[in-house]
């Protein structure tokens, strides 16, 4: 993978720049790389549905103000990397969720970083260690040198 | 070929800008304002980022600041059902 490959996000890693998270510093120096224009990153669409989910889910565990989501979420959106319709990506992807027996969402996210020659960065270990052996361009959030 | 009026290109830089505008198939002068004004919309790209990432701090500073939530990528995995 070229060292200025570019990056494949998911809402988990855009979350975690608005909210405070235990990796939090790691995510925002990928954004900060993106800001500085060092790196590109992307992201399928269906990565605005992913995010708002998982403000509501934020919510609903009562960490925060329904309020405080809002006013995250709108930052977020002011900011998100460019994204690609996932009407592009859908039919490499049905042919990759239902090969690996993953998630259509997740598989959107591998088919766009194939498709552009990108690394796709994730925060979760699980998903990490599901996809990593099959595919190089995975790697997980902690491991990606900014 | 179209005459620059602007002062102080090096020929170097010059030939490079012929280079490109001969790539794209405009005039010089029209490439020129081309990537002047791309020039100023990565700029004001880049300041928009500025002031919303410290929005972002503020933000994340004012729910228990120092305490973490839960981690998003493990609520992204529940709502996609784990596989």
């Amino acid at each position: 993978m070229a060292a200025d490959s570019p990056v494949v996000v998911d809402a988990a890693t855009v979350a975690k720049w608005g909210f405070n998270e235990t990796d939090s510093a790691t995510a925002l120096r990928l954004f900060d790389a993106w800001a500085a224009q060092t790196l590109s990153l992307r992201a399928p669409d269906v990565l605005v549905a992913e995010l708002g989910s998982i403000c509501r889910r934020k919510v609903r565990a009562g960490e925060v103000t329904a309020d405080h989501a809002q006013q995250v979420h709108q930052v977020l959106h002011a900011i998100l990397p460019p994204l690609v319709p996932s009407e592009d990506l859908a039919d490499e992807a049905l042919l990759l969720a239902s090969r690996h027996d993953r998630p259509f969402a997740e598989a959107l996210h591998l088919a766009l970083a194939i498709r552009d020659g990108a690394i796709y960065v994730t925060a979760d270990e699980r998903m990490f260690r599901l996809l990593a052996p099959s595919f190089s361009c995975v790697q997980h959030l902690e491991d990606v040198a900014v | 070929m179209a005459v620059l009026t602007i002062r102080g290109l090096s020929e170097t830089t010059l030939d490079a800008l012929r280079g490109e505008a001969d790539h794209q198939g405009r005039s010089v002068n029209r490439h020129l304002v081309s990537v002047l004004d791309e020039h100023a919309a990565v700029t004001r790209r880049a300041a928009q980022l500025g002031r919303q990432r410290r929005r972002l701090d503020a933000l994340r500073m004012r729910v228990a600041p120092g305490q973490a939530t839960t981690d998003s990528a493990s609520l992204l995995w529940s709502e996609r059902g784990g596989r």
